[in-house]
């Protein structure tokens, strides 16, 4: 469905994007990672033919977005940083307005408002000026005219930057049920959101991609060894820690960092599963174990491995 | 009990506050202020003991209040000071603005009352006004006032004020005038004003000199003029007796001397001047006064002569040429201030000056090149030949110097010599500037050292001469490349964050350039090629066909049409457009306006005589040729136009031989203007043929001026063959001599009367001319009488009559031109005219009774038995005289000349095209129409519009819109408030017990709303409701009957509108924003 | 032509629901109406003092021709009003899409940037031809008093709708090239303020400068279309500096994708 190949931006001899390959498979929703001034916002406003690349070139839906920058736009649907409103319209009247202009036909025009609306909860609104909306309603209807012409792709840019908790839950939820019909490229820095709506991701860093594929396929390629996270309790001055070290397989063993005392993170080879061994040793020298379960890499950590040093993909 | 403590407090203080208040304001009548400030303080005693803690709470709010009081007296107080001890300091370059010691030592030591009274225009004017005030606080026994002439003519004409802008000082009955506003001009005033020194002139007596008297050739007007400015002028100073001229002399005046001085006189005069005494000297030509030789040792000689001035300005006057006109003037105090101003001199010599060792001497009056020195005196003799040339060698040719001015640096001694004595006379006084000219003469002779020594106040002159490149550098530098540096910096700046390439720059620049050069190629196009549509009714700027066929080929033919009309930029705007339609007609016609005031230049090189003359000049292959108009129309243009264009050289030809009239003969009697007026009209002219072979066919125009012998039989014929071949004639033909014409005439059916006219209708005497020279007021209907305007005269010294004959040529037009009063005849005696005696009276048998027809005009068309192509026209007048240098400028009589010539010169394809002028569609609004319009178009429709937008506006979100209602209202009772607060204080100083304390009320009642709208209680909105009901309804009570306690409260009628209409809008808010009460408890 | 007119309607909309509008129809109008007022009041005041001396003088009377002097001075005195008024209805077209994001909308919608461009320019052409239609009241006025001819009041309005053409093209321009408004009003004003004063300039240039100067000045082509009289080359010159303007504008909205 999106085809990018060595994508490149430069402004006067600022590189902002350096040629960016990845492709997206229709109905994938596919998370856009990176830290502020990465080349984000530059790439999405490549793909939705707001600004022409210095070279290399991108296929939305088949079309190219620089020769058939119309085709492209009609299958866009985009939500930037700041939600394109107009603070003095209604909510209908400007949904109204951006589904003529993304082109929906006429006799179609109400029924796709009302269900759009619908879509993103905000069809008791529809008289309210956008101007005294609260933040969050504005971001639903920035939403909103993004999904107005049933866009095959969707391109939101941080699309629960500046929410509440509550907000970004239902925001989530919206986005998660656009998958399978909508291709959706999102972009933001709040990791925890990438992983649970995300089905592939692509990290970039700097202008450059840092890494591409689905998480669990980043986690494998960069996972060093199996990590249990163990809480011991034992008699004061016990010496847990030593028991645990010497529990073969296990490579090293630290105290989780900012947690209480007794919990430990227990490294071990890949592939191999010390758990088993760890539960009689402790039995065997009469301590209590409160938890063990196994930590997976989370994405904090591929995040910043990713980007803390150079990793090529 | 403690919640109605608060308001119980709010109203002492108010009533406390307007009883102060209009206590301050009248203090006599303020006792029912007293009560108010003690009933006030009353009540806030009272609310202190039944609620203690009120101070506590409001204490901050009352010492705010009190500090506030105190801040404000001390501001006025500051104020005050300030106004009352100002110092001023002046940083201007020449201390202009700050007065020179010696005017300051003239203000303190003025030891009598001066008053200063400004005759200005319109009243005002600031920079004298400061000048005075500054003169004022100086001087205490000083003042001035303003005064307006047109507001109050009574007093301008008590002081006998001319002209605006006028100062006089006056003190006691001693009073100083002046006009030229300046600081040292007035001191100076000020000085004659109140020093007693009484300035004598002494006039010499003994030899002929002109006396002071009122007859017209002596010097009264003079004399009295002198005592204004505090001379006064004794006449008894017989030289020859005092042997020396009296010590308190300030000027010797020497006027017109007609015998010599003896030695000894010579000498007395050669002692004072030597002494550094002033002396003027006017010495008329052909009298011999003695004083040359003492003149030659100031380096002055008179010429023996006197000056004659052809340049015909003297003619706008009714002078001739033996009155030379001064038109340009020497640098000299004497004459700076005449540049423009014309003075003349009956009679003048010649006067010259030669270099002398400590001498300085300036010419004073010069003439115009037009006028010389002429040597030969014998012609002003009665008898002599008149006829006056220019003779080389002999005469001194023009300009010539009519007056010198000598100063003596060392010695002091000051002469002024003038070549005449009458411009000083009663008779042409007051004529032009000749009064100034001799007075300026006086007062520079005696002016006193003392007052010359004013440093100069005028800010001095600093002008900037930008030459042609500096002027160029300063434009490429302040229009273009400064603003480019700027840019540059500013694009760098934006192209250094990366956001421009140079790439993208350069094709921005590209595409801006190209589509720049297309909007400049349609442009020019559409400049060059474009079609006009005159949408106006009366097609106001359509030219009429005939001028477009004239005008449109101008190009084609490489023919140049400029026209010049001299008038100013406001005048004939409608003959504006009409230049302005020609000029877009064709490229090849430009036209230039010339205000005559501005260049005077122009209207002397052109000698334009009406403002709104045009001059049309065409150049048609190299060679130029002009035609002029006055009448400012479109036919009148096109038609110059068109003579212009076709015009073959014209020739006139005077016929001689018979004694007829000099053509260059520059005296009363000759035709010296007639022949310029047909060089204007582009005429060759040649005097003196003789009618033995034909006329030449060149010939557009044939003159017989004043024939004094019968015409030949064979001269006749040459006259009819010419005629008949369609030639065009003017005959002016004097009365009491036979002409030989008469049958030529009479196949023309033209009448030529053997007689001589008289008119005893008496307005010959407005021109002291006698009944021998008819004056004519009424016009027959022909093309050379219908310009002259209703009223204007003509008159005919020694005309004879000149009728269309009884017998009448099949279709010739004849049409009688000028008749006289019918209180005139013709005279068949002409004994009295030969001056052989006879007497004239009214002879029914044999005289012509009037009115009399003194010229025809007779246009014979092919279609007549006499011509036999084309067509001839003539045109006979019974008098040679009325033409005549002397008589030319006068009245109508050289129009009347102009119009003949025009007429028969006229082509036979004369344009008629009728004159579009717009519409005459006044309108009348009579009574209450005019107040209609003015609500609908200023109030009603903007209302509505914004009343509209209102509405739109509020639908759309009831929340925030209504809380800036509710502080609409706040404000609006807030501010009724203290309008009512502000009348209660006003009535109650003035006495009126009720009415003052309803109003107060009223005003806290007001107030208390407001504050209750502020809250939105909701006990604040039905009386809000109520408030602005009342008030509503009472002004409209007084708006529609006109009286009620509505018009005492705001006497203005619209006012008393907005105020109702405000209040009715707040009873509308009040009653949509009902919720927002309801809501908030 | 969809977009143009969705573009067009939600611009209309816009200036209808923004106080804006209102406040600026109700200033102009008032002013206007006061003008007109005084206009009519003095030629009456005229008619009247003829009128009287028209008896004594036996009808001789300089023609008091109702429109040279009202019709011709009222819209003489109105163009410097408009030249105030312009720059505030122009100000938001651009620069307000530019402050709150929305030009990415629009940017990113399958639109061209001329019907983008069009849409606003016609919007508030419309809008100030209603304003410059509510003043034919005063022509009605007239009417009733009087017999106006009704050609130059025609050529008049037409006058001013080339005249309003121009300074909002120019207007829009200043706005696209800038996101702060009040930048926006300034440079309006500041441009339409020199070509109302170019050709005073035009008394020290050379001749051929001087005649260029005089062509660009507003007010000399506004003179024949007061007077009554229509000529192309006026139309040329308004229509002209109309497109020239409209197109820079374009160029500048497309300008934003060479920069960030």
């Amino acid at each position: 469905m999106i085809e990018v190949s060595e994508l490149s931006k430069h402004y006067g001899d600022v590189v902002a994007v350096e040629n960016i390959s990845f492709k997206a498979e229709k109905g994938v929703i596919l998370g856009f990672l990176g830290p502020n001034g990465a080349g984000k916002t530059t790439t999405m406003r490549m793909l939705t033919c707001y600004l022409p690349p210095s070279h290399g070139e991108a296929k939305v839906a088949g079309f190219d977005i620089v020769e058939e920058s119309m085709e492209v736009r009609k299958r866009i649907g985009y939500l930037p940083e700041q939600p394109p409103v107009y603070h003095d319209m209604t909510v209908g009247s400007y949904l109204r307005f951006v589904a003529k202009i993304k082109g929906v036909p006429g006799p179609k025009l109400n029924s796709r408002l009302d269900d759009t609306m619908e879509k993103t909860g905000i069809a008791h609104h529809r008289d309210t000026v956008i101007g005294h909306l609260s933040k969050g309603y504005r971001q639903r209807v920035g939403l909103a005219q993004a999904l107005v012409h049933e866009p095959e792709v969707l391109i939101l840019d941080e699309p629960t930057v500046g929410l509440d908790p509550k907000q970004i839950i239902e925001i989530r939820e919206v986005i998660k049920g656009l998958g399978g019909d909508h291709t959706v490229i999102l972009s933001t820095h709040i990791l925890p959101e990438v992983s649970m709506t995300c089905g592939q991701l692509v990290i970039i860093n700097n202008g450059r991609i840092a890494g591409e594929g689905t998480p669990e396929s980043l986690m494998a390629q960069l996972k060093e060894g199996e990590v249990l996270r163990a809480h011991i309790d034992g008699p004061p001055g016990a010496a847990v820690r030593e028991m645990i070290a010497r529990i073969d397989g296990v490579l090293d063993v630290s105290q989780e960092p900012g947690s209480e005392e007794g919990v430990f993170l227990v490294t071990s080879l890949p592939g191999q599963d010390v758990r088993d061994a760890l539960t009689r040793q402790v039995v065997e020298d009469g301590f209590s174990l409160r938890e063990l379960r196994p930590l997976d890499m989370t994405l904090e950590d591929i995040f910043l491995s990713l980007t803390s040093e150079e990793v090529t993909a | 009990m403690k919640g109605y403590t608060t308001p119980l407090g709010l109203v002492g203080a108010a009533l406390i506050v307007a009883g102060g208040l209009a206590y301050l304001l009248d203090p006599e009548s303020g006792s029912v202020g007293l009560i108010n400030l003690g009933l006030g303080a009353l009540l806030v005693v009272v609310t202190g003991i039944l609620n203690p803690d009120l101070f506590r709470l409001y204490g901050r709010w009352l010492n705010a209040f009190w500090g506030g009081i105190m801040v404000f007296g001390i501001v006025v107080m500051v104020n005050f000071l300030g106004n009352r001890y100002a110092d001023r300091i002046d940083l201007t370059e020449g201390q202009l603005h700050s007065v020179s010691d010696l005017a300051v030592e003239t203000l303190k030591g003025l030891d009598r009352e001066v008053r200063a009274l400004a005759f200005m225009e319109g009243g005002e004017q600031v920079e004298l006004k400061l000048l005075l005030a500054e003169l004022e606080t100086i001087g205490d026994r000083f003042s001035y006032e303003f005064v307006d002439p047109d507001r109050d003519p009574v007093r301008t004409e008590d002081y006998g004020i001319r002209r605006y802008n006028t100062l006089v000082l006056e003190s006691g009955d001693k009073q100083q005038k002046i006009t030229e506003l300046k600081e040292r001009q007035i001191v100076n005033a000020l000085l004659k004003l109140t020093r007693d020194r009484q300035d004598k002139v002494y006039l010499t007596v003994g030899h002929g000199e002109r006396r002071l008297g009122n007859e017209p050739q002596a010097l009264g007007v003079l004399q009295a003029r002198l005592g204004d400015i505090d001379y006064s002028v004794g006449d008894s100073l017989f030289l020859a007796r005092e042997q020396e001229v009296p010590e308190d002399c300030a000027v010797l005046v020497v006027a017109g001397p007609r015998t010599p001085f003896f030695s000894l006189e010579v000498e007395a005069i050669r002692a004072y001047l030597a002494e550094g005494g002033a002396v003027l000297l006017l010495l008329d030509p052909l009298y011999e006064s003695g004083l040359e030789r003492l003149l030659s040792e100031w380096g002055v000689s008179l010429g023996d002569d006197f000056v004659i001035d052809t340049s015909g300005i003297g003619s706008l006057f009714g002078l001739d040429f033996t009155t030379p006109v001064a038109v340009s003037y020497g640098e000299h105090p004497v004459t700076a201030k005449h540049g423009g101003m014309m003075t003349f001199f009956q009679l003048s010599r010649s006067v010259q000056f030669s270099e002398k060792a400590g001498l300085e001497g300036t010419p004073l009056v010069m003439t115009s090149e037009a006028g010389w020195a002429e040597s030969d005196l014998s012609v002003l003799e009665s008898q002599g030949d008149h006829t006056v040339k220019l003779d080389e060698g002999v005469d001194r040719p023009g300009p010539v110097n009519l007056a010198m001015a000598v100063h003596d640096a060392a010695g002091g001694g000051r002469l002024v010599v003038f070549g005449d004595s009458d411009f000083t006379t009663n008779q042409y006084f007051d004529h032009q500037g000749n009064g100034d000219l001799v007075l300026n003469a006086l007062s520079w002779l005696a002016e006193d050292e003392g007052l010359i020594s004013i440093r100069p106040r005028d800010p001095g002159y600093n002008p900037i001469a930008l030459t042609e490149s500096d002027s160029e550098w300063i434009f490429w530098l302040s229009v273009v490349l400064y603003p480019a540096l700027i840019a540059l910096i500013g694009l760098m700046v934006v192209s250094s964050k990366g956001r421009w390439s140079l790439a993208d720059l350069s094709a921005a620049g590209l595409g801006v350039v190209i589509s720049l050069g297309i909007a400049g190629l349609v442009n020019f196009m559409g400049d060059r090629y474009n079609i006009r549509h005159d949408m106006t009714a009366d097609q106001l700027f359509t030219l009429s066909s005939d001028t477009h066929r004239l005008i449109e080929p101008l190009q084609a033919n490489g023919q140049y049409v400029k026209v010049k009309t001299f008038m100013g930029e406001m005048e004939g705007l409608r003959f504006q457009d009409l230049l302005e339609e020609y000029g877009y007609i064709s490229k090849n016609f430009t036209h230039e306006l010339i205000d005559p005031q501005k260049n005077q230049l122009q209207v002397e090189q052109n000698n334009i005589r009406e403002r709104g003359t045009s001059i049309v000049e065409v150049i048609v292959d190299g060679k130029v040729h002009s035609e002029r108009i006055t009448e400012r129309s479109e036919e009148a243009l096109s038609n110059a136009i068109l003579k212009a264009l076709k015009a073959k050289d014209q020739k006139a030809y005077f016929t001689g031989g018979h004694g007829e009239a000099e053509l260059d003969q520059v005296d009363g009697e000759g035709y010296s203007i007639l022949k310029g007026r047909l060089k204007e009209l582009n005429f060759a002219v040649e005097s003196g043929i003789a009618l033995t072979a034909d006329v030449p066919d060149d010939a557009t125009l044939l003159v017989v001026l004043g024939p004094k012998a019968p015409f030949a039989p064979a001269e006749v014929e040459i006259l009819r063959r010419y005629l008949g071949g369609g030639g065009s004639a003017l005959l002016l033909l004097d009365p009491g001599t036979a002409t030989g014409l008469e049958g030529l005439l009479d196949e023309y059916s033209i009448e030529l009367g053997q007689d001589f006219v008289v008119d005893l209708s008496g307005m010959g005497q407005l021109f002291g001319a006698d009944v021998s020279v008819p004056v004519v007021i009424n016009y027959g209907d022909h093309p050379i009488t219908e310009q002259l305007s209703a009223g204007t005269m003509s008159f005919y010294p020694l005309v004879r009559s000149v009728r269309p004959a009884a017998h009448r040529e099949k279709n010739l037009e004849i049409e009688a031109l000028v008749y006289t009063h019918k209180s005139s005849w013709g005279e068949m005696d002409l004994r009295p005219i030969k001056g052989e005696g006879g007497k004239v009276e009214f002879d029914p048998q044999v005289d012509l009774r009037g009115p009399v027809s003194l010229a025809v005009a007779v246009a014979a068309d092919a279609d007549t038995s006499m011509v036999a192509d084309g067509r001839s026209r003539l045109v006979v007048f019974g008098d040679a005289g009325f033409a005549s240098n002397e008589y030319f400028s006068q009245q109508a009589n050289g129009e009347l000349a102009v119009n003949s010539i025009n007429w028969l010169t006229e082509d036979e394809d004369r344009l008629k095209i009728a004159d579009r002028q717009p519409a005459h569609n006044p309108i009348n609004l009579i009574g209450n129409q005019g107040s209609v319009i003015l609500w609908v178009s200023v109030f009603i429709l903007p209302f509505a519009v914004a009343l509209s937008g209102l509405v739109m506006v509020l639908k759309r979100g009831y929340q925030t819109y209504a809380a800036g209602f509710v502080s609409w209202l706040v404000y609006s009772f807030l501010a009724n408030g203290l309008f009512f607060f502000v009348s209660g204080v006003v009535a109650t100083s003035e006495g009126t017990v009720l009415a003052g304390e309803s109003k107060l009320l009223a005003a806290l009642a007001s107030v208390a709303i407001g504050y209750g709208i502020h809250r939105r209680a909701s006990w604040a909105w039905l009386p809000a409701l109520v408030l602005s009901a009342l008030c509503a309804g009472m002004v409209a009570l007084t708006i529609f009957t006109g009286s009620g306690i509505g018009s005492s409260l705001i006497p203005n009628e619209t006012v008393q509108l907005f105020y109702a209409a405000i209040f009715v809008v707040n009873a509308a808010i009040l009653l949509w924003i009902k919720r927002v009460f309801a809501e908030v408890n | 032509m969809r977009n143009f007119a969705a573009i067009y309607s939600k611009e209309m909309r816009s200036y209808f629901v923004s106080p804006v509008a209102y406040v600026i129809a109700g200033v102009f109008l008032f002013l206007s109406g006061y003008l007109f007022r005084n206009i009519l009041m003095q030629f009456n005041l005229w008619c009247l003092q003829f009128g009287q001396r028209a008896q004594q003088m036996g009808g001789q009377m300089p023609a008091l021709n109702l429109n040279e002097m009202v019709v011709t001075q009222f819209f003489g005195v109105m163009d410097f009003i408009w030249l105030l008024v312009i720059p505030m209805l122009t100000m938001r077209l651009f620069a307000e899409e530019k402050k709150n994001g929305t030009i990415e909308l629009l940017m990113t919608s399958p639109i061209r940037t001329v019907e983008v461009m069009l849409g606003k320019f016609f919007a508030c052409f419309s809008l100030y031809s209603i304003i410059v239609g509510l003043t034919l009241v005063y022509f009605v006025i007239l009417e009733a008093y009087g017999s106006p001819d009704w050609g130059p009041i025609f050529t008049g309005y037409m006058g001013y709708l080339f005249l309003g053409a121009t300074f909002i093209s120019v207007g829009i321009l200043a706005s696209a090239l800038t996101e702060n408004q009040i930048v926006a009003v300034l440079l309006t004003f500041g441009m339409l303020l020199l070509f109302w004063l170019i050709d005073w300039s035009a008394s020290f240039a050379g001749p051929t400068a001087a005649k260029i100067l005089h062509y660009l000045s507003f007010i000399e082509h506004l003179e024949d279309f007061q007077r009554g009289v229509i000529d192309s080359k006026d139309v040329i010159f308004y229509l002209s500096f109309t497109f020239f303007c409209l197109f820079l504008t374009t160029r500048v909205i497309e300008s934003r994708r060479w920069r960030r």
